[in-house]
C-alpha cells in the first residue's frame, strides 16, 4: 500500500527525493504499522520525536491504512 | 560581587558587598528572595515602595556556554505576585563581567522626570537625565545610546509602553548586533521601570571583574563537557540552529495542543504556512539570516533575523511562542504581518504574548475578524498612539475581556497562557494554574513528557502524574532560572552526566561541595520564597485554577477539557 510521509525538522535532509510540502511516497505491505514503517525508511530512534496519522499522534503498534499521511517530527525540547 | 543600589527618589548611588541572605544567588533565587524578604506584600506595584531588580544568573559572566541570561524581578502590575522574567542578549554577561551581582531599583522619581543609568567600565553607575527620550521607541533609542556611549554598550529599555506604565509592557534588551530585539516581556515589568523613571540601562561590555571561580580549572573541565553536549545534542545542535524555537509549531500542531482562535480549536488549518520549515525557507529565499547568534556566549544560535521579500530587515528573532500568539490564536497564517507584529512589540515595548493574547480576545469578542493580521497591526499601533483602545490592549487580554464583557479570557493570575493548551496536555494545566507567575511556560515545561517517546511517557490527557511532572519541573526550572543557563541549552543537562556538570560548575564557582540535594533544596527555597509572597499579597488556592473555559470547553480535535481536580492543583507545592 502506498502511504505519504512528511518528515519535519532536519529529518527531511536525509531524503533526497523528500518535497517541503508533498513530502515523499511510501509502498510498505498491507497491514504494517506505524513501527514498520519508520523502519522501512531507515529512520534511526533518536532521530524522531513524534509522529502523527491524519492528525492524530500515534505509537509504534497503529496500523496504517492505505494513503495514510504520516508525519514525522523530531525530538522536541523547550519553554 | 556586588549590589548597585540605585534610589530613583533622590537619584543617589549606593555600591554594597552582597549581603547575608543572598549569597551564592544570582538570577531568580536571587530575585524572588530579595522581594519576598523587602518588597511590603502589600504595596502598589507601580509605587516608590516596589524595588525593580536586574540580575545575571550566579553562572553568567563565567566560561559556561549560553548564560547571558538576566533575571528581571519585582512586584508585578499585571498579576499583583511576584514576578521574574528572564532574558538573553549581551547584558546579563556585561554585568556580570562588572562583578555586579545586581542593579536594584528602589524608589520612584518624580512625575514627569526619566533617567538613563549608565555603567562604565570600571562598574561604576551615574544617572543622566533622559527627557529629550521621552515616547521614544526602542531601536531609535537603542541607536541613539549608542551613539552616544559606544557601540560597546549594552542597552536595557522600555519604550512608550512602559512609560505608559500598561501592564503588557515589556522591558527590552539588545541582542549581540546592538538591536533591542530581546524581550523580558512577561509580567508588566516595563510598566514597573516607566514608574521608576528610568527609560534606559547603558551597560560597558568587556569588563575584567568577573566573580573569582573558586576552583577555575574544574570549573572549565565541566564546562567544556557540557558545552560539547549541547553541540551534540540533535535538537540544540541541529534543529534549534536551522529552524529556530519555530521548530515547535509542527509538533504542537499536530497534536492539537496549538491553541487557535482565543484556544477555541487545538490545530491551526495555517500552520503550515507558519511553520518553522517554511519560514526557514521564505527567510533563505530573500536572503535573510536563519542561523543567527543573539545572545553572549551562545553556541547554539536559535535567533533568525526575518527580512521581506526586498530583503530588507523587518525584525529578529521571530520565535515559536510570537509566532503562535500573533499566528493561530489570532487565526492569522501570513508570517510577514506576525513578523511585522513581532518588530512592533519590540520597538514600543510591548510583551508579545500578552498582547497577542489580548488580541485573540478582543477578536474573539467580535472587535475585529480572526485572520486579520492589519487588523492586528493596527491595534498595536493604537499602543503607541496612546488611543483609548490602545491603553486596554496594552493592558493585557484580562483589561480587552472586561472592556468587552468577554468572558472567554485565557489568563492565570492576570498573565496569559502560553502555546500549549493545557486541554492536550495535562501537565501544562498544572503549571498554569499553579506557578507563582501565573500563566508561564517557561515555570515548568512538561510538553514533552506528555508527548515524546513516541507517544509520551505520560498520558496527556490524563491526570495521573501530572501533578507531580509539573512540581519536579518547577522546582528544577526555579534552579535552572537562578544559575541562569538558557532553557535550549539544558538539552546538556538532561542527561545524569550532564546535570552532575552544572552541581560541579556551581561548586567550583562556590568553593564549596554542591550536589542533587543542594540543587533541588536551591529550587525549593526559591520557589518558597514566591508562594510566601503571593499568600501575603492576598493569594489564596482559588487563584491557582484555570479560566473555566477550559474546564468546560472541549478543545477540538480531541475534544478534552483539563481534568485536573481542584484538590490535585493543591498539591503541586504540597511540601
Amino acid at each position: 500500500m502506498k502511504i505519504r510521509v512528511i518528515l519535519f525538522g532536519t529529518l527531511r535532509k536525509s531524503f533526497a527525493d523528500h518535497d517541503p510540502v508533498h513530502g515523499m511516497e511510501v509502498e510498505i505491505p498491507e497491514g504494517s504499522t506505524v513501527g514498520d514503517l519508520i523502519a522501512h525508511i531507515d529512520l534511526p530512534a533518536k532521530k524522531f520525536g513524534l509522529v502523527s496519522v491524519d492528525g492524530q499522534l500515534v505509537k509504534a503498534g497503529n496500523l496504517l491504512q492505505e494513503n495514510a499521511v504520516v508525519r514525522v517530527f523530531q525530538p522536541i525540547f523547550g519553554g | 560581587m556586588k549590589f548597585l543600589k540605585v534610589n530613583m527618589t533622590n537619584g543617589t548611588i549606593e555600591t554594597q558587598q552582597v549581603s547575608d541572605g543572598y549569597e551564592y544567588l544570582g538570577g531568580r533565587g536571587l530575585t524572588s528572595i530579595m522581594i519576598n524578604t523587602e518588597v511590603p506584600p502589600d504595596c502598589d506595584p507601580l509605587g516608590p515602595d516596589n524595588i525593580l531588580i536586574f540580575a545575571p544568573g550566579y553562572l553568567s559572566g563565567t566560561p559556561l556556554v549560553n548564560t547571558s541570561r538576566l533575571s528581571i524581578g519585582a512586584k508585578s502590575p499585571l498579576t499583583g505576585g511576584i514576578k521574574e522574567s528572564n532574558v538573553g542578549g549581551t547584558v546579563s554577561a556585561d554585568l556580570a563581567r562588572l562583578g555586579i551581582t545586581a542593579v536594584i531599583l528602589e524608589g520612584q522619581a518624580q512625575q514627569g522626570n526619566l533617567y538613563v543609568l549608565k555603567i562604565d567600565s570600571n562598574g561604576d553607575a551615574a544617572l543622566f537625565d533622559a527627557k529629550q527620550f521621552k515616547s521614544m521607541r526602542t531601536y531609535e533609542l537603542a541607536a541613539k545610546l549608542k551613539e552616544k556611549y559606544g557601540d560597546d554598550n549594552s542597552v536595557t529599555c522600555i519604550g512608550p509602553a512602559g512609560e505608559l506604565q500598561l501592564t503588557a509592557a515589556s522591558i527590552q534588551t539588545t541582542d549581540a548586533d546592538g538591536r533591542p530585539c530581546r524581550a523580558a516581556g512577561r509580567g508588566g515589568l516595563g510598566a514597573v521601570m516607566g514608574a521608576k523613571g528610568l527609560k534606559a540601562l547603558a551597560v560597558s561590555m568587556g569588563g575584567k571583574a568577573a566573580d573569582t571561580l573558586a576552583d577555575a580549572p574544574a570549573f572549565k573541565d565541566a564546562a567544556r563537557a557540557y558545552a560539547r553536549d549541547v553541540k551534540a545534542d540533535e535538537f540544540s545542535g541541529e534543529d534549534l540552529p536551522e529552524l529556530g524555537s519555530a521548530v515547535l509549531v509542527g509538533p504542537i500542531n499536530a497534536a492539537g495542543a496549538f491553541p487557535t482562535c482565543n484556544a477555541k480549536m487545538g490545530q491551526f488549518e495555517h500552520a503550515d504556512k507558519i511553520s518553522g520549515e517554511t519560514m526557514a525557507a521564505m527567510i533563505k529565499e530573500r536572503g535573510g539570516k536563519t542561523t543567527h547568534k543573539g545572545c553572549a556566549q551562545c553556541i547554539i544560535h536559535c535567533s533568525n533575523e526575518f527580512v521581506d521579500p526586498e530583503g530588507k530587515y523587518v525584525t529578529s528573532s521571530l520565535e515559536y511562542e510570537t509566532i503562535w500568539s500573533m499566528g493561530g490564536m489570532i487565526g492569522n497564517g501570513d508570517l510577514d504581518a506576525i513578523a511585522r507584529l513581532d518588530f512592533l512589540c519590540d520597538d514600543i515595548g510591548l510583551d508579545t504574548i500578552s498582547t497577542g493574547v489580548a488580541i485573540a480576545v478582543a477578536m474573539d469578542a467580535g472587535f475585529k475578524d480572526f485572520g486579520d493580521g492589519q487588523a492586528a497591526i493596527k491595534m498595536v499601533e493604537d499602543v503607541a498612539l496612546g488611543t483609548e483602545f490602545g491603553m486596554i490592549l496594552g493592558n493585557g487580554p484580562a483589561a480587552v475581556g472586561k472592556h468587552f464583557n468577554h468572558d472567554r479570557v485565557p489568563v492565570v493570575k492576570g498573565q496569559s497562557i502560553a502555546a500549549y493548551d493545557p486541554r492536550a496536555i495535562q501537565g501544562m494545566a498544572v503549571t498554569y494554574a499553579t506557578s507563582p507567575m501565573g500563566g508561564d511556560h517557561t515555570a515548568g515545561w512538561v510538553v514533552g513528557e506528555n508527548l515524546e517517546d513516541f507517544g509520551g511517557t505520560l498520558d496527556r490527557f490524563s491526570a495521573e502524574g501530572q501533578v507531580e511532572a509539573s512540581r519536579d519541573s518547577q522546582i528544577h526550572m526555579a534552579a535552572v532560572d537562578t544559575v541562569g543557563i538558557c532553557d535550549f541549552a539544558q538539552t546538556g543537562l538532561a542527561t545524569p552526566e550532564g546535570i552532575e556538570n552544572v552541581y560541579k560548575m556551581v561548586a567550583a564557582k562556590m568553593g564549596k561541595s554542591f550536589g542533587q540535594e543542594d540543587w533541588h533544596a536551591l529550587g525549593l527555597r526559591v520557589l518558597k520564597a514566591e508562594r510566601e509572597f503571593n499568600r501575603k499579597a492576598g493569594f489564596t488556592n482559588k487563584d491557582d485554577r484555570l479560566p473555566k473555559m477550559f474546564y468546560e470547553e472541549p478543545l477540538p480535535p480531541h475534544n478534552k477539557v483539563v481534568v485536573i481536580s481542584d484538590e490535585e492543583m493543591d498539591k503541586t507545592f504540597d511540601f
